[in-house]
């Protein structure tokens, strides 16, 4: 008992303070009016919860967050699966791969997305300076003022930041067993096909860890969003993430952008308790 | 333990927490849906990227426009008072501990330098904080107690969050000052400080006046292109035209299209039309924003645009390359607020090694046809004396210095406010040409007699710039934003709710 004490027992502590009293806190301030100063709450029952659900921008921002973060799975499965493959097969410069596919993963997001603003600015953005210079300047696009391709660029930042499956699926790779593979290529399979006839399927396990782990990022993409398109233009790119923080910022009433962020959480623990029943169920024997 | 019974173990406490939630907690007050408590609010602070703030104010209060016109012209310095006898020292040596996120580091240590030299045995520990952090930890510090002595307040809402933890300026002024309150600053910061708090009382004293917005110009480019200061929307026309036709290099004018500052030109606008018409709103007067009048200027704003006036390429620059392309000779004008007014003093140049020497300035042209010069302005930057100082003569004799005293001498070359101090003149001396110095009159002049007070809803202000956004990207119509605009107003989710 007094191991597992040692052992647990500041794990438990910082759960306790950081995860259950946060969440604990959120909810409460959810069904009050109260500023920052936590003084003179008055209780509202579930009014900021109406005012949440009745905001249509609230609802588009939950809206993006499932877009971009099943454009992250599906990124994450063919792309990120297919380097990691290729990688992983021989393919020379390895380690110059590695390190580029890598290297974004390991950056502070907040870095990598004032960068790609600053590329993309529409006058003086580097993206399309270059396409100016090369004589296509008739390329050259407002990136982040035009909705569809400010929208494709936050997506693109989601693709570009594929290095953790990459990561998820070397490491499987590395335990894989190879003789299925040999087998096939004795009866002539062709590398595509073993790829997605055999290494897709048997890496089932860590389509799952990918598919769970790209979605919680996504719901906590908030510094890729902000620090790009900062939600714009006119709030197409915003997530439930920048959503909360400007109510917090320029609001009064906290217990509105706490109301937000309990939705938030209530939908990403939805989220995974559905991706875990599902598991369990495809892992129970048949 | 299962996966299953784990989660069902999370629910459990997450469900009882909600439903204890929802039936109340102990220590708030009485049910019904009412007012939103205040909030913060950032500043005039250049580089925030969060529209710099609005205050509360009493909904049927009446609205403050400045009873009496703020100071702040151009005038070569008065002659020099009878130097007053320098107040005792203290019994013992005192550390005042102040916090403050405006203005810059290198400023508030000219003051301090100054007060701690003029006032023996008073030390001042300054420390200074990002403008939308300082939003978030003053509140939590003040109520949890934290030693300031000195709190520069945001005049906003951030009165209304915070003033239970402060005293009341008049009586400590009363008691520690060498005069009143009422006789060291205009009667018109007092009024605005006064709608700030609910009861009424003034807890900050307020440094000056800013507002917004407000154009500044390159002259050397100007007069490179035969061009002179725009007044109206037919001569911004015909000045970017010049200046897209002989020098396509430049960007004719440049400003953040962010959503807040698109709101602070459209309701410039409003009082160019209809000067009060803010104010009609804010206080629940009669306005309402799909009145004609604001109507109006919306469309006058985002039709800018479509005539090619404003650039949409501005539209996805943010405030710090707004600023870095006028400061770099990129763009020939720039809009942004009166607290940018900076750029017209040589010293604050020389600090901030800017080599720009032929500015100038005036307010935002007319963008509509029949219409006068105008502004928003409203008091900025609030000292206040939390209750638990335990230096309360000494913090007084700080905000007195700082923001009626000697100080003002020091902070007013970033002309980042115009000074709220009864009878001050901005030294001539800050102007390195006569028409910087005239610039700055001239945006004096609306500044002392505001159309409306810039007693921002930010999160509101949010929203209506990205109206205006969705329309000149989308074409939405004009009528339809307004309409819109009225009902998020009157939703209750953003903080005009009292």
């Amino acid at each position: 008992m007094a191991g597992f004490t040692i052992f647990f027992g500041p794990l438990i502590a910082f759960y306790a303070v950081f995860y259950f009293f946060s969440a604990a806190f959120l909810i409460r301030t959810s069904f009050q009016d109260v500023s920052l100063s936590l003084r003179n709450a008055v209780q509202v029952g579930w009014e900021n919860y109406r005012l949440l659900l009745d905001d249509p921008r609230f609802i588009d921002a939950l809206r993006n967050n499932f877009v971009f973060a099943g454009a992250s799975i599906g990124a994450a499965v063919t792309i990120g699966f297919f380097i990691a493959v290729a990688l992983w097969a021989g393919v020379r410069g390895r380690s110059m791969f590695y390190a580029a596919f890598l290297l974004p993963s390991l950056m502070p997001i907040a870095l990598v997305a004032s960068v790609f603003r600053t590329m993309l600015e529409a006058r003086h953005g580097a993206v399309n300076e270059l396409l100016r210079d090369v004589g296509l300047g008739s390329f050259a696009q407002r990136w982040l003022v035009n909705p569809d391709l400010a929208y494709g660029v936050i997506i693109i930042m989601f693709v570009y930041l594929i290095g953790l499956p990459i990561l998820y699926y070397t490491a499987n790779l590395a335990v894989i067993n190879t003789s299925l593979l040999e087998s096939a290529v004795l009866d002539g399979a062709r590398p595509l096909r073993l790829m997605y006839g055999i290494i897709f399927p048997i890496m089932k396990s860590t389509h799952k860890t990918v598919t769970i782990s790209t979605v919680l990022i996504s719901f906590r993409a908030f510094d890729i969003v902000f620090f790009s398109t900062r939600g714009g233009p006119a709030g197409r790119t915003e997530i439930t993430g920048t959503y909360v923080y400007n109510f917090t910022t320029s609001g009064t009433n906290v217990g509105f952008a706490s109301a937000a962020a309990v939705v938030v959480l209530l939908i990403s623990l939805l989220v995974s308790a559905i991706q875990l029943r599902i598991y369990r169920h495809e892992g129970r024997p048949r | 333990m299962s996966k299953m019974s784990l989660t069902r173990l999370l629910a459990v406490p997450l469900a009882l927490t909600i439903v204890a939630a929802a039936c109340g907690g102990d220590d708030s007050t009485a049910a019904a849906p009412s007012p939103p408590a205040p909030a913060p609010a950032p500043a005039p602070t250049p580089s925030a990227e969060v529209e710099p703030p609005p205050p509360p104010a009493e909904p049927a209060a009446t609205p403050a426009p400045a009873e009496e016109p703020p100071p702040a012209e151009v005038e070569p310095p008065p002659p020099p008072a009878e130097p007053e006898p320098p107040p005792p020292p203290p019994a013992e040596p005192v550390t005042l501990q102040m916090w403050t996120w405006f203005p810059s580091e290198d400023t508030m240590q000219r003051v301090i330098s100054d007060f701690e030299a003029k006032n023996p045995g008073i030390k001042v520990e300054l420390t200074l904080f990002e403008s939308t952090g300082y939003q978030d930890r003053l509140p939590l510090a003040l109520s949890a107690g934290d030693t300031i002595d000195v709190a520069a307040i945001q005049t906003s809402t951030m009165v209304n969050v915070v003033r239970g933890d402060l005293d009341p300026l008049g009586p400590l002024f009363d008691q520690y000052a060498s005069a009143p309150l009422a006789d060291q600053l205009v009667p018109a910061a007092l009024a605005q400080t006064r709608v700030l708090a609910e009861d009424g009382e003034i807890y900050i004293a307020p440094l000056g006046f800013l507002g917004s917005a407000a154009a500044y110009y390159n002259v050397d480019l100007l007069d490179e292109l035969g061009l002179e200061v725009p007044r109206t929307r037919a001569d911004l026309a015909a000045m970017v035209q010049r200046i897209e036709s002989q020098r396509p290099d430049l960007l004719p004018i440049s400003f953040t299209g962010a959503n807040w500052f698109l709101d602070e030109i459209a309701l410039t606008v409003t009082e160019q039309i209809s000067p009060g018409f803010f104010n009609s709103v804010r206080y629940d007067a009669g306005g309402a924003w799909d009145s004609p009048v604001y109507e109006q200027a919306f469309e006058a704003v985002t039709s800018a645009f479509d005539e090619g006036i404003f650039s949409h390429d501005v539209l996805d620059l943010d405030y710090g390359r707004a600023v870095e392309l006028f400061y770099s000779g990129e763009a020939v004008m720039f809009l942004q607020g009166t607290w940018e007014s900076g750029i017209l003093s040589e010293p604050f140049r020389a600090n901030n090694g800017i080599d720009m020497p032929n500015v100038t300035a005036s307010p935002l042209p007319l963008l509509v046809a029949d219409g006068e010069h105008s502004i928003r302005a409203f008091i900025e930057v609030g000292l206040a004396v939390p209750s638990n100082s335990e230096h309360k003569a000494e913090a007084i004799r700080f905000i007195e210095f700082m923001a009626a005293g000697d100080g003002v001498d020091q902070w007013v070359i970033d002309l980042f406010a115009s000074p709220a101090r009864v009878g001050y003149a901005v030294p001539s001396s800050v102007f390195s040409t006569d028409l910087a110095g005239e610039g700055y009159a001239d945006l004096s002049a609306v500044l002392s007699a505001p159309g409306s007070d810039r007693n921002n809803v930010s999160d509101f202000s949010a929203a209506a710039g990205d109206a205006m956004i969705d329309t000149i990207i989308s074409g939405t119509p004009v009528s339809e934003q307004v309409e819109y605009l009225q009902s998020e107003w009157e939703s209750g989710r953003y903080s005009n709710v009292n």
